[in-house]
């Protein structure tokens, strides 16, 4: 029976970030977290198949002092325990700080069978933690997967890739990223949300991680986080003949560079 | 705007909210306009524990308190007054009255099949010419011996009726002095002699049934009786009391809806061209609309603690009822004004929240009479 870990981000709401239309700053002050979307598939997934299989599920975050706020929603969604490793420097940690810090801390509580990542973000959506997971584990990872079959140790993924998909085989462990069509994920009932409340969560510190000092320095130093702003030209083309104004778009266009 | 409660409660209304999307949203054009009952959604609530939410465990409840509730009625009366009325007759008045006034036997028999959603409750109180309960009831209930009372004559505007499985009666009885007072009595549906009489067609809350109930000579043992004989009175009050609290929530997920449906609206309506959302006019209309919402949503949350704590509410649940009255109303006319003559189009939503709304102010009884309660309580 499988042991399957779901890796998850608490990412503020994007729907509670206003964009300063002046310098596009970003105002964060009323934004409260969530978990990130794919995320959720991927904890979802992972239930799913202990429902399925037997076996268990867990989670796993990386995250400052509010990843505390995650823990009843994920609890909620069906994982029996979830570890997290708190500290501010993930407030500034790149994809590379996060895996090693993820991988460490998986390695500290041992072997899985399954470890399944949303595929990206919904913050910086890097798509970088699944791969680096994998190879800093060495073992097989899998992306951009649409379709997740598991039987014994073997793993079918079906990975969706532009406009062509790929059928994947490969024996587990295995760290898989997962995309939203995979599955949706479910609404907790009332007792799920209550029972939340009752199941474990477990710090694993930083400092016990074994990490050496520059696997925790960001490669990537975000400079600036602005929002984009959409704002129209509201170019009226008046001619009376349709043509006139259609060559007239076209000429704007290509001034443009659009076409 | 953050509202102070625990995370666990964020958590039940976000789920709430995630479950009126999924399965309410897509239903609640048709539920309005089909004027049903919809059926699977009630199971779904069940499914979702929402029907059992702030009843003891051993009933097969969740004991999640009355806040965690109003939270629920709100996030689905966002979707669908109707749903969000259903749920409040079932659970607010019915197993309600059951919970708080019932035998150890009775809640045994009737309050799990309430909570699994295995029977819908409805509270038959109103008369033509008796409303809230007020006033000389022409349902009878006549002692026949020492087990049994025989019921008769006709309940009105009955919400859940027809549809429902269990009805609390409300019934004139005879006290031993001669004396009429009010009682309750469980009925079930099916009892020989209870039928369902004309369905009212009402403006809004369209998929929760208003009906009569007919009662002709019908025998409900004395053990269903719910209390002591006379003790109808104050069934009526309380519980309409806390469904006021929880109509208030009904009413802020409503007008939250009108509001979140305008400021799109405003965004999106180019005049003169600019969003009118840069007007001052409309500005000032949205800013008033949130303002007040806001008011209610914190007299509702504060009276349903005040239910969870086993305070003293009736003061506060009459408040809750006017401001409900003023706040929806003010609301959804100021919605329909600024999105104009297409606000007043049944393709938009705003044209049913307007009918939802004005049922959810008029039931049980018109908001002057709040205002009495109010001014009873603070002149002593």
């Amino acid at each position: 029976m499988p042991k399957v870990l779901a890796c998850y981000k608490w990412v503020l709401d994007e729907q509670d970030i206003k964009v300063n239309s002046e310098d596009y700053t970003l105002d964060i002050g009323r934004a409260k977290g969530k978990i990130s979307d794919y995320d959720k598939n991927a904890v979802e997934e992972a239930v799913q198949i202990v429902e399925k299989l037997g076996g268990s599920v867990e989670a796993l975050t990386f995250g400052t002092a509010t990843v505390k706020q995650s823990f009843k929603d994920l609890l909620s969604r069906g994982p029996e325990k979830v570890y997290f490793i708190s500290d501010a420097l993930a407030e500034k940690a790149d994809a590379f700080v996060t895996a090693n810090v993820l991988a460490a801390g998986i390695k500290k509580l041992g072997a899985y069978d399954l470890i399944i990542c949303g595929e990206g973000s919904a913050d910086s959506y890097n798509q970088q933690i699944a791969p680096r997971l994998g190879a800093l584990l060495d073992i097989p990872a899998v992306t951009f997967v649409e379709k997740l079959t598991v039987e014994g140790n073997k793993v079918r993924a079906v990975r969706k890739l532009g406009d062509s998909t790929e059928v994947v085989t490969i024996e587990g462990p295995a760290v898989i990223s997962v995309l939203p069509e995979i599955n949706k994920p479910r609404i907790p009932s009332l007792k799920q949300v209550l029972a939340a409340g009752k199941k474990p969560s477990e710090e694993l510190k930083l400092a016990d991680l074994g990490l050496a000092a520059d696997e925790i320095i960001p490669r990537v130093v975000t400079l600036s986080v602005k929002g984009y702003v959409s704002n129209r030209k509201n170019v009226i083309y008046k001619e009376a003949s349709a043509a006139d104004n259609v060559a007239q778009l076209m000429a704007s266009l290509a001034k443009e560079g659009l076409c | 705007m953050r509202y102070g409660l625990t995370e666990e409660q964020d958590l039940i209304k976000q789920s709430a909210r995630e479950f009126a999307e999924e399965y309410i949203k897509p239903k609640a054009a048709e539920i309005d306009h089909n004027a049903t009952h919809p059926a699977e959604i009630f199971t779904k609530l069940a499914e979702y524990d929402y029907l059992g939410l702030y009843f003891p465990e051993e009933y097969g409840g969740s004991n999640a308190g009355f806040l965690s509730f109003a939270l629920i009625v709100e996030e689905l009366a966002k979707y669908s007054g109707s749903v969000a009325s259903i749920l409040i007759n079932h659970s607010a008045k019915a197993a309600y009255a059951l919970n708080q006034w019932g035998t150890e036997e009775q809640k045994e028999t009737y309050l799990p099949a309430l909570i699994k959603g295995e029977k819908l409750g409805a509270f038959a109180l109103n008369e033509v010419g008796a409303a809230c309960g007020i006033g000389p009831n022409k349902v009878v209930a006549t002692k026949q011996n020492d087990d049994s009372y025989v019921l008769s004559e006709r309940k009105a505007y009955v919400a859940n009726g027809g549809a429902a499985d269990v009805y609390i009666i409300l019934a004139t009885t005879l006290s031993e002095g001669g004396k009429e007072n009010l009682s309750a009595f469980i009925v079930e549906a099916n009892t020989p002699g209870l039928t369902v009489g004309k369905i009212t067609k009402t403006m809004g809350l369209r998929g929760c049934r208003f009906a009569e109930i007919v009662l002709e000579q019908v025998i409900v043992p004395a053990d269903n009786r719910l209390g002591y004989e006379g003790l109808g009175a104050k069934i009526i009050s309380e519980t309409l009391d806390v469904a006021s609290i929880a109509q208030g929530a009904q009413v802020v997920g409503i007008a939250q809806a009108a509001l979140e449906e305008t400021l799109r609206y405003s965004k999106e309506r180019v005049q003169f061209g600019k969003p009118i959302n840069t007007f001052p006019a409309i500005q000032n209309m949205l800013a008033e609309m949130a303002a007040n919402i806001h008011l209610l949503r914190l007299g509702v949350y504060h009276a349903a603690q005040l239910v969870e704590k086993g305070d003293p509410f009736n003061l506060e649940a009459a408040i809750v009822k006017l401001n409900a009255a003023r706040t929806g109303q003010s609301a959804l006319i100021d919605a329909i004004q600024v999105q104009g003559g297409y606000g007043y189009s049944e393709e938009m939503v705003v044209s049913r929240l307007f009918r939802d709304i004005n049922g959810c102010i008029l039931k049980d009884s018109s908001h002057e009479f709040p205002e009495q309660k109010i001014a009873a309580e603070i002149l002593v």
